[in-house]
This record gives structure tokens, sequence and C-alpha cells, in this order.
């Protein structure tokens, strides 16, 4: 029998969903070795998923036709990154609108490693058609697979077990069965407390919770990835010194940006130009206007919500999921000259927005 | 009256002057008078035997307005080095100094210093690590940071302490090397004991140390620049190996400046790396770092007058390590007998660091001689001319012999 390789990765959000990717990732190695076969799992160390938000990733590599010895992976042990995957899954679909890793690559489409004809699995509440306004496209086909469910945002301590972990392995049975059959995955969730209760969720995903649409080359949205320029021992400043930001300046190979799943949005007509929400922000996102308001650089923004929650005026800056928002991968819009240019169409936006706006703190309502 | 009675007028005449004058004074007080001359704008302090001599001279130059200086007393060692590291990263030219556990202390502050390459000079006053407590010298605390890009060096006498400072400032600010350089001075020996040596005149010192420039790594509101950014496998390797050139170039930057050096003040070291004594036609060369010179020479010079085929050659730069020489003078020898002022357990055949060195640099001679290694002197314990004798001794009798029956003697230990 031939020895298959299959190449697994899950994008999740730092600190968010760290113990969801890792429950998940390992579900998948015991999974397959309850099957038979050699698997193993590794993080992508330099993300430092301990930061808030930031796109972080984990692999899994399952070797199937060689027994259960991981001596079979040797070629897949000790890795940054494999150089591609078979099926990458996506905790969060406001990943979709980009990856910037904690490492200087700029931003990466969410399916740079994936191979042609592979598969792409979201968890999201949107079908595979509202999810392609976000997602790049690219030269070579692929599936995209929708998981039906609530984004699962546990925080740094937390593990919700709220059934995405079952949810994602029924899927992963129904649209990559060579990967991990049913039969495997029920083996697994019998081996854990409340097995009733896990095994009916991924049956339910595998029954009625996967969307699937395959995506041809050119859909989606234009973005063209360039790997920055990384430069040799000969070329860089002595000691690995770099030339600073000169003062108003923003760091163009760093944004940052991708790490939020919710953006301030600000109701610039009740704003007080207080200055708080500029002072506050950890990443210095404020750009001061002439006329004395603060505008949101939102490419800089990693969603913390700070600025919403020292806001003085209720309902002044919101706090809005990303998805709401057709931007991204580097170009963001501006909300000052939105402003500027149709008071009443932001004036109208924004009311649009406020019943979706998270609750940031109680205090204000 | 000054606190420095006895060399105040010694010292204006340096300063003021043209001609050399002669004092009596510690190898301490010898890097003192240097880092008065180098000019030094900071340093910073925290009292260890047998370092803290330096510091006590260095605070009297200042006190008595021979020197201006920004003279920073620490918290502790660790604290010692980052200030000088980022003293150092503004365009100051910096010492800073430990011995034994403080500069164990004060370790990933002194990583720091060499992998963001600034040219700062330290005294190493060799101690003992504790446990348990001794004051005495072992060279194992510098040894520590041998293979993470500072130079080291090490000095057997007050005046090569005072001209090898200059040197050291010389070679680290070099652009081509930008590493800090590792004075090491024998604990007692060197430290503490009082010898004549020359003071150059600080008009000489001009013309052979320039201004430290660090040019556009210069940290300052005018340029502004980012320092050891967060890079992970993207940039280290690259990083790592900018320090390997770095250290590569100073094998040919140190010999500049030695050669400038005779030029200028009239000292002429010969060989910067090593210092060969009767080695030419020599059967059974010892070889050794720091005061233990004294007696091995007095040893040779005995033996030669009975007609023994006796040499010696210190290792004064142990980093960059000098590989052409060694091969160069001990390859003709047929017994290599090393002397290690320290140990490192567990390494390739039980013995010292400099013996498991040389034997790695002879391992590309042509002829390979045989080699033997005493480990003495740990703790301060003396090694005198008897004991150098006794060594020379059994390495003939292994020249005699033709063959390597103990490798690694452990000398004078009780058992």
């Amino acid at each position: 029998m031939s020895v298959s390789i299959y190449t697994l990765e899950i994008i999740y959000r730092g600190i968010h969903q760290r113990h969801l990717a890792r429950n998940l990732a390992r579900g998948i190695v015991y999974a397959a070795r309850m099957e038979g076969n050699a698997a193993l799992s590794y993080q992508r160390y330099g993300d430092d998923p301990e930061r808030d938000g930031v796109p972080a990733k984990y692999f899994v590599v399952i070797a199937k036709g060689a027994g259960s010895s991981e001596d079979v992976l040797d070629a897949e042990a000790a890795r940054v990154e494999p150089d591609f995957v078979d099926v990458s899954i996506v905790l969060d679909d406001t990943i979709l609108k980009g990856v910037e890793s904690w490492a200087w690559q700029g931003i990466q489409p969410v399916h740079l490693k994936l191979r042609p004809n592979g598969l792409l699995i979201v968890v999201s509440k949107k079908n595979p058609e509202e999810l392609l306004r976000f997602i790049p496209a690219r030269d070579s086909p692929y599936k995209l697979v929708v998981v039906q469910g609530e984004r699962s945002i546990g925080d740094f301590w937390t593990f919700p077990d709220d059934g995405t972990v079952e949810r994602v392995l029924g899927a992963i049975a129904k649209v990559a069965p060579d990967v991990l059959s049913l039969d495997g995955v029920k083996r697994f969730l019998q081996s854990l407390d409340k097995p009733d209760v896990r095994v009916n969720r991924a049956v339910e995903a595998y029954q009625a919770l996967v969307r699937l649409r395959e995506v041809k080359p050119g859909e989606g949205i234009p973005y063209k990835y360039e790997p920055p320029h990384l430069p040799g021992y000969k070329d860089m400043m002595i000691g690995g010194a770099i030339p600073g930001l000169k003062p108003n300046q923003r760091n163009p190979l760093f944004t940052g940006g991708t790490a939020k799943h919710y953006r301030p949005v600000i109701n610039f007509d009740k704003c007080t130009k207080c200055t708080l929400c500029w002072e506050y922000c950890p990443d210095s996102v404020f750009d001061p206007t002439p006329d004395g308001y603060f505008n949101p650089a939102l490419a800089y923004c990693k969603g913390c919500g700070i600025c919403a929650e020292v806001c003085p005026v209720p309902d002044t800056i919101i706090m809005v999921d990303e998805l709401e928002f057709e931007d991204g991968y580097g170009k963001f819009i501006d909300e000052y000259r939105m402003w500027k240019e149709n008071r009443e169409g932001y004036r109208k936006w924004f009311e649009s927005l406020l019943p979706k706006a998270q609750i940031i703190s109680a205090r204000k309502r | 009256m000054s606190v420095s009675v006895l060399e105040s007028k010694r010292l204006e005449a340096v300063l003021k002057g043209d001609e050399e004058v002669e004092v009596v004074g510690t190898g301490t007080d010898a890097m003192a008078y240097a880092l008065m001359l180098a000019d030094i704008d900071v340093t910073s302090a925290y009292p260890i035997r047998p370092y803290g001599g330096v510091m006590q001279t260095v605070s009297k130059l200042i006190a008595d307005g021979y020197l201006k200086a920004e003279y920073i007393v620490a918290a502790h060692e660790h604290d010692q080095f980052e200030i000088v590291k980022h003293a150092s990263a503004v365009g100051a030219r910096t010492f800073v100094g430990s011995s034994g556990v403080g500069w164990l202390l004060a370790i990933e502050a002194i990583v720091v210093i060499s992998t963001d390459r600034y040219p700062v000079v330290a005294l190493i006053g060799n101690r003992a690590l504790d446990d348990p407590g001794a004051y005495g010298v072992e060279h194992n605390d510098a040894l520590m940071v041998r293979d993470v890009g500072w130079l080291l060096v090490w000095v057997d006498t007050a005046q090569e302490a005072l001209d090898t400072t200059l040197i050291a400032y010389r070679v680290a600010e070099d652009p081509r090397v930008m590493l800090p350089v590792g004075i090491s001075m024998d604990g007692a020996f060197l430290t503490h004991s009082e010898h004549v040596f020359k003071i150059p005149p600080k008009s000489k010192v001009q013309k052979f140390l320039p201004p430290y420039d660090l040019g556009n790594r210069k940290l300052h509101p005018s340029n502004v620049i980012s320092v050891a950014p967060q890079v992970n496998e993207d940039w280290v390797t690259e990083i790592r190996k900018q320090m390997d050139e770095a250290m590569k170039n100073a094998r040919k930057v140190i010999v500049e400046a030695y050669r400038d050096f005779a030029k200028i003040f009239g000292r002429d070291y010969g060989n910067p790396f090593v210092e060969p004594y009767m080695v030419e036609d020599a059967d059974v060369i010892m070889v050794g770092m720091g005061t233990v010179s004294r007696p091995i020479k007095e040893a040779v010079r005995r033996l030669r007058a009975k007609g023994e085929k006796v040499g010696f050659l210190r290792i004064r730069w142990f980093r960059p390590f000098p590989t052409e020489d060694i091969i160069h003078y001990l390859s003709g020898a047929k017994v290599v007998a090393v002397v290690d002022r320290d140990y490192s357990f567990g390494s390739p055949f039980d013995g010292g660091a400099v013996y498991t060195e040389i034997r790695s640099a002879l391992y590309e001679a042509e002829h390979r001689p045989l080699i033997i290694n005493f480990i003495g002197g740990l703790g301060g314990r003396e090694i005198t001319y008897n004991d150098a004798i006794n060594m020379f001794n059994i390495a003939l009798d292994t020249a005699r012999k033709g063959k390597v029956e103990q490798r690694v003697i452990w000398y004078g230990v009780r058992e």
C-alpha cells in the first residue's frame, strides 16, 4: 500500500481561539491515529498567538498507509510551515480579509498555502457566495466550504467547548473523507467526555451544515501578494538595526490590521473632540484632522476596542464586525473623508451599523 | 590635596605634555589610566573583587578632574552592562567590567551588547565561579562568552593591560569589527600587585585612537532607527553571519592596530595574537594564558640552562582564536603541554578549554605534536616556577617515550 501524506492548516485568532485551534489540531491527530495512521501537529511558532487577535496557524500532517509509527513523518517534522496544504480551516471568517503573521511577510491571502483543488473550510454564518466578496482571486481553482456556525471566541484561559471542534471534524469527514473518515471522527469523540453530544454535533455538521462551492480561477477580489524583500547579511544594517519611522509616518512593512474582527466606526456628529481615543489607542491609530477630529487609520487598527471603551459619549465609537465592510488587504475605508463628503449618507450608514455593534461596556448603555 | 597625590604630577604631565611617564600601580590602575587617555564618556560600576580596583581608580580620576565621564553606580551587574549598552548606542565611548559570578549575573546584557554590535570594552577580573566562594583566579568567567561575539584578550603585565585597553577600543570601534572586547586580567596576580609601568602622553593616544563613530547606527532624534527588532527565523541567520564576518575581520584589524601602536608609542609586541618565548628549536612547548607566563618563563630559562629544549607560547587573543599562529609555532614541537587555569567538564577529553581549542587547531597541522594538558592554579592557587619545571619534566618524559600516557593531569590535586 502506498503512503499518502495530507497536510491541514488551521488559521485562527491569537488568544481568542488558541485552545480551540489546539484542540482541533490534536483532535485530528487523535482521530487519524485511531484509524491506524501516523499524524503530528505543530504551531507556526513565530506568530506568538498570545498576542490579541493575531492570525495564527496550526498545522496537522497525516500519513496514511504506513501504520502509526511517526517515522514516516520525519520529513514533515521540525518545520516552521509546510510548503503546501491540502485543507485549510479558517476558524474566524474575518480572517478571510488577510493574514499578516508576526513575521515580516506582508499581508498574505488566506489561501496562500492551499494546493490547487484544495479545500478552504470556513466556520461562518454566511454562505460561500457572500464570503467570496472577501477572498482574493487566485490562479488555480479550489473548493470553498462553509461550516454553518457561530464564530467561537474564547479568551486566553478558556475554551468554550461549544461544538466547533466537533462540527469542523464532521465537515472534514464530509468533504475530505480521504483525510479523515466519519468513523474515525466518531471513534475519537467517543473517547471523550459527553460522547453522545459530541458525536451528534459532528454528525449534524456532516449531514446538514456543510455548503461547498467550487471556486474558479479569477473568482474573488483582486489582490496580488508580493512577498517582502528580505535583505542579505551584506545589505542589512549592522546588528539588524532598521531605519526608523519619521514623525507621522507609519510602518509600510508591518501594518497588523488583520488582527481585528471588529473595527471602530465613529459618529463624528457626536464627537466632542475630547482626544481620549487618540490618547488611549495602544497602536496610535488615530490621525488628528485639521478640524480637530480623530480619524482611525484602519490598516493599523488591531480592533481591541479601547477607543470605544474610553469614549465618554455613548454610541459615538462603536465596534462593528469586519464582515460588514468590503475592504481589507491593506486598503481600508476612510471614515472621516466619507463623513466630510456626505454627512447625511454617513449618518444613515452609521445608524444602519448601530444595531450590529458589539456592546463594549454596560456602563455606557 | 587630591586623592591621587602620588601620581598627580605624573598624570598632569601625560595629559598636557608629549612624554610618557613612569608610575607604580596595579594592573587595574594601569587600565584606569588607559581609560583616562581614551577619554571614555560613560562607565557603570558595581563592586566585586578583583574587578573593583578599576572602578575605584576611575572614580578617583574623575573626582580629581583628570577624566570627564559619567560614572553611574548600577544596582547590580546586569544593570551595569545594560547601562553601557545604551550609552554606547547613543555614541558614548564606554567602559564596564566585572568578575566571576558578577560577570555571569550580567550574561544576558553581555550577550546583547555583542549581538547588537556595540564596541563596549570590559575588564574581566578573572575570578573563580562560586560556589564555593573564592576570590582567586580562574578563567571560566571570561570563557563563558567565548562563543557569542566578544573578542577576548588576556594580558600578563600592567603595561600590557594599559596598552591593550587602548588597542581594544581601536579594534572594537573599527567599522569592520564593531564588537565588544573583554580584557581578562588574572585576579590578585595582576589586579592586586603593584608594578612599574609607563603611561603614554594623551597627545599620542589621540593619534592612535580616532573618535568613536557609530555612523548611521547612532541612536539620535535626528537619525531615527530601530535597534534589536523582533525578527524571528527570517533574519537571525543573516545577523549571526554578520557577526561571523566581523570576528574574522578582527584578525586583520588587530594586526593593523598593533602595527600602528608600535609606530606611535614605540612599544612593539611582535605577533599580536601570541607571545612566543624560546620556541624556535623547542621540543616541548608549554602554552598558557595570563600571568602564569611569568613563572613558566623562569622555568624555561632554568631548563634551557641545563640544555633542555623547552619553550613557551602565551596566548593573548583567545577570540578571535589565533589558529594559524598556533599551527605555525606548535606543529614543529614533539610535545605541546597546555596549562589551563580553567576546566571544561565533559569536553572531548575532559580537559581544559584552551587544550580543547588547541587540539582542534592542530588537527589541520601537517605535523601533529603530542598534546598533554595540565589543569592547575584553580581558585587562585599558585603555579610557581618549580611547578612549571615539574610540568616540563612530565612533558619531556612524554617526548622521550614518544607517547601520551595521561592526556589530562590535574596538577597538584590532593587525593
